[in-house]
């Protein structure tokens, strides 16, 4: 253990901090709208500097740091190349964000049962929470393996005179505190509490940033040639050019950016921001602030790759694999580079970027569960009460799936490829709402088949993944399951497309279009 | 060094450091905006109907 007294202070007080923001923050939790939207109050700049938190976890760095650590900066310039065709369609002509802030709904299955039926929102409702819950179910196992490589732990630690795994006890330390802060106060609590993380993990991002640059190099340029020369030694041109044969490829370029757009009007987290937006223009805006915004932070964990492709080296060390060399070595950089007495700040940074954003997301996907999947299969509303006590079961229930799959999911290939393929079951939904936003002929049939699509066939990669060798005719077909990740996800993206335009052609349903787009400027 | 690679470490080096610019920006502002927000959630009132959803 890494830690000393001074860093020991830091996490105590930082924890004190927030557990004395959580329980002062309750008070202003009135009624369902301030446990689930924050009674709406939340100006641009807390939206931001909150939303911040909640889009960045543990996993969010080990997937990046990930990427660059065995692509180079080929992972930044897919990220460009999508920012490219992003920035000017969404962010700057306003595609999809703009209508959509203008049928002035509070989240995305509300917009399904304007546009399509309450089936419709129901089984979108459905597909979102399984999506986010499954992409968020990964965070706290592979954060607490990261931390344990940062803290220099072993795999079983003795606490009392009896043993325990060091993953599955950081996974319920993570849980916990995050399980807590949205029970607590809900989004209240959750917007407050994201903005003290978010400030404390900036901090953390910059520091681990600089040291990592520092150690490269005694200058700038000491930096840069000792950067280019490992990357083009490891690598090779790949390192530099998303376009050469050693580098991402189409059908990763494709995939990317298609999730990218569609990824737009399909995640909730996000689009709470889009929703609560003052008008379409003031949402168009917020997204370009943020995509910006987000892009440079992601190009500090693209350096802490890099930068340990520098420090640590390629040498895949006893006991790993090279898969897990690269989930690793950016906390492995941390270990070696960052003091004591500076670990304890980049700790508590990075244990509250995870807990911001499993607070987040747990509310986000039982407000979904509950508000638009429960609530819909009854006449009579809830009273407040039974309400809000239906959102914390749901909280606490999704927390029991997360270490529930802790135990039986094992990682076959990158994070990166995992989030983006469970992302790939609720594209579906923001495939169906551009088709909806923008094409009147989409039927309501035409959405539940684009729906199933982009369930069945990132679920059929996960789950026959993990179970291919114990399936006879499985493996006797084939060694291993026959596509990676990202081809089961353009796969489905590009399948749900073509369905919903062929359905809605051959379909006779009447639509219940309405052009949002007049009107706007 | 190629095109591709001094690219790479101009663009890094531009974006890092708008973001940290746009960092302390949104923490000031955050903070104000904190401030509004505690006064707005003080004084609002508990609409029995509205449970964050738009029918």
């Amino acid at each position: 253990m890494r830690l000393i007294a001074i860093d020991w202070v830091i996490i105590v007080l930082a924890c004190g901090l927030l557990l004395g923001v959580t329980i002062w923050t309750k008070r202003y939790v009135k009624g369902v709208a301030d446990f689930t939207v924050a009674g709406r109050k939340v100006r641009v700049w807390l939206g931001l500097s909150a939303s911040s938190a909640d889009g960045i976890a543990i996993a969010s760095v080990i997937a990046i740091s990930q990427q660059s650590f065995e692509s180079g900066f080929s992972y930044m310039w897919l990220f460009f190349l999508s920012m490219l065709i992003c920035v000017p369609l969404i962010g700057i002509y306003g595609f999809g964000i703009k209508r959509y802030r203008a049928t002035g709904v509070q989240t995305l299955p509300q917009y399904y049962e304007m546009r399509y039926s309450k089936g419709v929102r129901r089984v979108a409702g459905i597909a979102i929470a399984i999506g986010g819950v499954l992409n968020m179910a990964i965070f706290p196992m592979i954060a607490a393996e990261f931390l344990m490589v940062i803290l220099g732990l072993p795999d079983k630690i003795v606490f009392m005179g009896s043993q325990f795994d060091t993953t599955l006890t950081f996974v319920i330390i993570l849980l916990v505190p995050s399980v807590f802060f949205a029970l607590l106060g809900g989004f209240v609590t959750v917007v407050v509490t994201n903005y003290v993380q978010a400030i404390i993990m900036a901090v953390a991002i910059f520091a681990v940033t600089w040291l990592a640059l520092v150690k490269c190099g005694s200058s700038v340029k000491d930096v840069v040639d000792n950067i280019y020369a490992t990357l083009n030694t490891n690598i090779g041109s790949g390192a530099f050019n998303l376009f050469q044969k050693n580098s991402y490829g189409p059908v990763w370029i494709v995939f990317f950016i298609a999730s990218n757009i569609y990824g737009v009007l399909s995640f909730p987290p996000s689009l709470a921001m889009t929703s609560g937006a003052e008008n379409p223009e003031v949402a168009r805006k917020m997204y370009l602030v943020r995509t910006i915004f987000n892009n440079g932070r992601m190009l500090c964990l693209v350096l802490w790759g890099i930068c340990a492709m520098v420090v640590i080296g390629m040498a895949v060390p006893a006991g790993m694999d090279k898969q897990d060399l690269s989930r690793v070595a950016s906390a492995m950089l941390i270990n070696k580079i960052v003091p004591p007495g500076l670990i304890g700040i980049v700790l508590i940074g990075l244990i509250f970027a995870e807990t911001s954003t499993l607070s987040a997301y747990l509310l986000s996907w039982s407000t979904i569960i509950v508000n638009d999947v429960i609530c819909s299969f009854r006449e009579k509303p809830f009273t407040n009460q039974t309400h809000i006590r239906l959102l914390k079961m749901t909280v606490l229930s999704i927390a029991v799936f997360i270490f529930l799959w802790s135990i039986y999911y094992e990682q076959s290939e990158s994070i990166l490829t995992y989030q983006y393929l469970t992302g790939t079951i609720f594209t579906g939904a923001g495939i169906i709402s551009f088709f909806g936003l923008y094409w009147k002929r989409t039927t309501t049939s035409a959405a539940y088949i684009a729906l199933v699509i982009c369930m069945v066939v990132p679920m059929a990669d996960l789950f026959l993944k993990q179970h291919w060798h114990s399936i006879a005719f499985l493996s006797s077909y084939s060694e291993s399951y026959p596509l990676r990740g990202e081809q089961s996800g353009l796969l489905a993206i590009v399948l749900a497309m073509i369905a919903i335009y062929a359905a809605s052609i051959v379909s006779k349903d009447k639509t219940k279009f309405v052009n949002y787009g007049i009107g706007l400027k | 060094m190629g095109f591709w690679a001094w690219s790479s470490f101009i663009y890094v080096g531009v974006f890092v450091l708008i973001n940290v610019v746009f960092t302390v920006v949104c923490a000031v502002g955050g903070f104000f905006d904190l401030i509004k927000f505690f006064k707005d959630l003080a004084v609002s009132d508990i609409d029995e109907h509205d449970d964050g959803r738009v029918e």
